[in-house]
This record gives C-alpha cells, structure tokens and sequence, in this order.
C-alpha cells in the first residue's frame, strides 16, 4: 500500500489506502477470472465480487499476516468456488441478476483482449486438469500470476511448507504430461 | 488504467464508500471491549463455531488448529451473547441445538436479531441480505452491529452446520416476519447493503425476495 498523504483524515486514509490496492491488484484478479471464463460479463462480474468482498473484510485484513495481494487471491479463489457451486444449482439466475453491473460495448471489447490474453495460462490450467484444485491453483498462483512462494501459501491458507509440496506435485505432472506429448 | 478498471472503481466507491470512509465495525477481540453483561449457557460436547463468508478467507490454519486444541480440552459454552459497552452484541454459538435458548436471550436483551437455521432443504430461499458484520476470525464469534441493522429489518444470524459438524454463522438482514429456517444455498445470499444498491439491484433484490416469499408459503 502506498503510504497517504499525512493531511489525510482517518476515514480518508482508509479509501485511499483501498484505492492503491485495488490499482495495484485489479488487472491480476482480472486475468485469474479470465483464465477461468470465457464470458467478458462473467469476468467483470466475478471481479467486481471479489473486490467488494474485500472491502466487506477490509477490517479483518492483517499486513502483518501477508500481502494484499496474497489477501484478494485468496478472496477470489473462493468467489470462483462459490461461482461453480452457484451454476451448479438452479437457483443460480437469481444471484446472478442481483450481482450484474451491465458492461458497455467498450468494456466487453476490453474483457475479450484480456481473455485472449490468457489463451496461455487456460492451456496450462487445463492441462493440470486432473490435479486437486489446490495444487492446480498453487502451481498458477507462482507461475502465472507472480505471487512469492510465501505469498501464494497465504492466499491458500496452507504452510509455506504444504505449498513447496503442493508445486513440486504440480510441476512433476507437468513435466509428465509434456514427455508423454 | 482501462475503461473496465475506472468503471468497476467509480462503482466500488459509489455503491460502498459508506464502508470505506465511516469507521468499521468494531472487531476488536471480545476482550478489548469491556463486557456489560455475559451469560453463558453449558452442555454437553461442543464443537468450535466457524464462520463462514469472507472471515473463512483470512482466518488462518494456525487460529483453526488453536480453537480445535482448546475445543476438545474444555468445553466452550453452547451460546453466550455479550452486550459490549460501545453497543455491539457479540454472539457466539457452539451447538446448532441451541438456537432457541439463544433465540430467547436475544429477545430478554432487547436485541433485533434472530438466529435461525440454514439447511440446504429449507423451501425458504431468503435473499439474506448481508451487512458490514463484525467478526472476529480468533474466537469465531459473530458481533452485531445493531446500528448497522437498516430500519423495517431484522437481523439474522443462519446458523448452519457443515458435513464436520462445525456450526457455521452468517449475518444479514430480513424484512419480519423471520422465516423459520433459510436454505443454505450460496445462491441466495446477497452481499449488498440494500440502503446502498442502486436502483438495479434493489429491483433484483426485491425480485428475489419476492420469488422467496411466494416460494415460502405452502
């Protein structure tokens, strides 16, 4: 977080604080729903969830437990598991409305660039298809998103430990998966 | 910074600057804010509540295995509502069974909250709407804010329990009269403070709950 303007009031501070963040973070958490979606609404909206999500738990966001960065993927990963439950239920056009922000033609343009983009880090995810979730999502955290080791184990709520283990798995498969092809 | 980045923020700001300016609910650990009255209710085996939602994503393995290590050497009460000085309620339920007894405290205090079950095959799919609720990820305990409750509603704490066992608690608001029990389907829970949407997710809200109260009666 970039440090405020010492004439900031208290209350001030917070949105600004929040602001440096969500600057900081939005194209990541973006491209994390990109690699999931192929629908630009779909991506806006899991995006705008998360961040509204994380200013509802901004209170409890602890830096000295980790980064920001580390607090929204871990944010998001669970908004993308809620997401899948949701489709997977019938009453999942209900929350879907209530959550829709309707796009302008510009803003789809832009999503579907930015889908594109992740043509790349799809093809891996899909390829790791047949890993647990949580080695699946480790190996993408590091990989393709640039999270530290450290950091990507708190978005994760696993040890620093756990999370070595969980990627070695990852890129052992990987690399099975490769020789094989 | 794109067209989507500066609209998505311009919304942010718009629709939840309230919780990003005035001060946060407090989520100061129960022992910070001096206790006005506790009552604590004992039974049998309890099992640590966990709650559920954004609480879940920063509360760390470390404090879970802490709570389990103490749960399983002395048993915390069933339910304990603490009004704290700064007129928050703190409230704290280990075992599903005592919704009732918990029920009839919070009324005894004069609290507008209720708890009521959640189960995944309750008929009432309540769009529960959630608010800026305090919670404290160390003790699992749920504060409400009974300020933060918007007038004509109730608050309500679903109390739900997961295939382990652990109860889990969810805080929202429902306009009265409470339904008996709400489905637990993450579909039906909205995380919109109604007297800040926009006119188009109020529609939808309202749409919901419509839905939900036609779906409710027999």
């Amino acid at each position: 977080m970039s440090a405020p303007p010492a004439t900031a009031a208290p209350t001030d501070r917070v949105l600004r604080e929040f602001e440096a963040v969500y600057r900081t973070n939005v194209a990541g958490v973006t491209a994390f729903f990109a690699r999931r979606c192929l629908e630009p609404q779909l991506v806006a909206d899991l995006t705008s969830e998360t961040f509204v999500e994380a200013i509802g738990s901004l209170h409890s966001f602890d830096p000295s437990r980790g980064t920001a960065r580390a607090w929204l993927f871990g944010i998001a990963r669970h908004v993308y598991a809620r997401h899948c439950e949701r489709t997977a239920n019938r009453h999942a056009a209900v929350a879907e409305l209530a959550g829709r922000r309707e796009l302008g033609e510009d803003e789809i343009e832009e999503l579907a660039a930015r889908i594109d983009d992740q043509r790349a880090g799809r093809e891996l995810l899909s390829r790791l298809a047949r890993l647990p979730e949580l080695e699946r999502t480790a190996l993408e955290l590091v990989e393709l998103a640039g999270l530290a080791p450290r950091e990507a184990a708190r978005a994760l709520d696993v040890s620093p430990a756990a999370l070595r283990v969980r990627l070695f798995r990852a890129r052992n498969r990987l690399r099975k998966e490769q020789e094989r092809t | 910074m794109t067209t989507f980045e500066d609209r998505l923020w311009a919304e942010l700001v718009t629709e939840h600057e309230h919780r990003l300016q005035a001060p946060q609910p407090p989520t100061a650990p129960a022992a910070s804010i001096p206790p006005t009255s506790t009552r604590t209710h004992h039974r049998r085996r309890r099992r640590p509540a966990l709650i559920t939602g954004t609480a879940l994503a920063t509360a760390t393995a470390a404090t879970a295995a802490a709570l389990i290590l103490s749960a399983s050497t002395s048993a915390p009460p069933a339910y304990a509502v603490t009004t704290n000085s700064d007129g928050t309620v703190t409230v704290t339920l280990n075992d599903i069974s005592a919704i009732t007894g918990l029920n009839a405290e919070l009324a005894r205090d004069g609290i507008n909250a209720q708890a009521i079950p959640m189960t995944a095959n309750c008929p009432v799919n309540a769009p529960l709407v959630t608010m800026p609720a305090g919670t404290d990820p160390t003790t699992y305990t749920m504060t409400i804010v009974p300020s933060q409750i918007p007038a004509g509603y109730t608050g309500v704490l679903a109390a739900g329990q997961t295939a382990s066992g652990q109860v889990e608690l969810l805080q929202g608001a429902l306009r009265p009269p409470v339904p008996a029990c709400v489905n637990s389907t993450p579909a039906q829970i909205h995380y919109i403070d109604p007297a800040h949407a926009s006119p188009a997710m109020k529609a939808a809200i309202a749409k919901a709950r419509r839905a939900a109260e036609a779906a409710g009666k027999p």
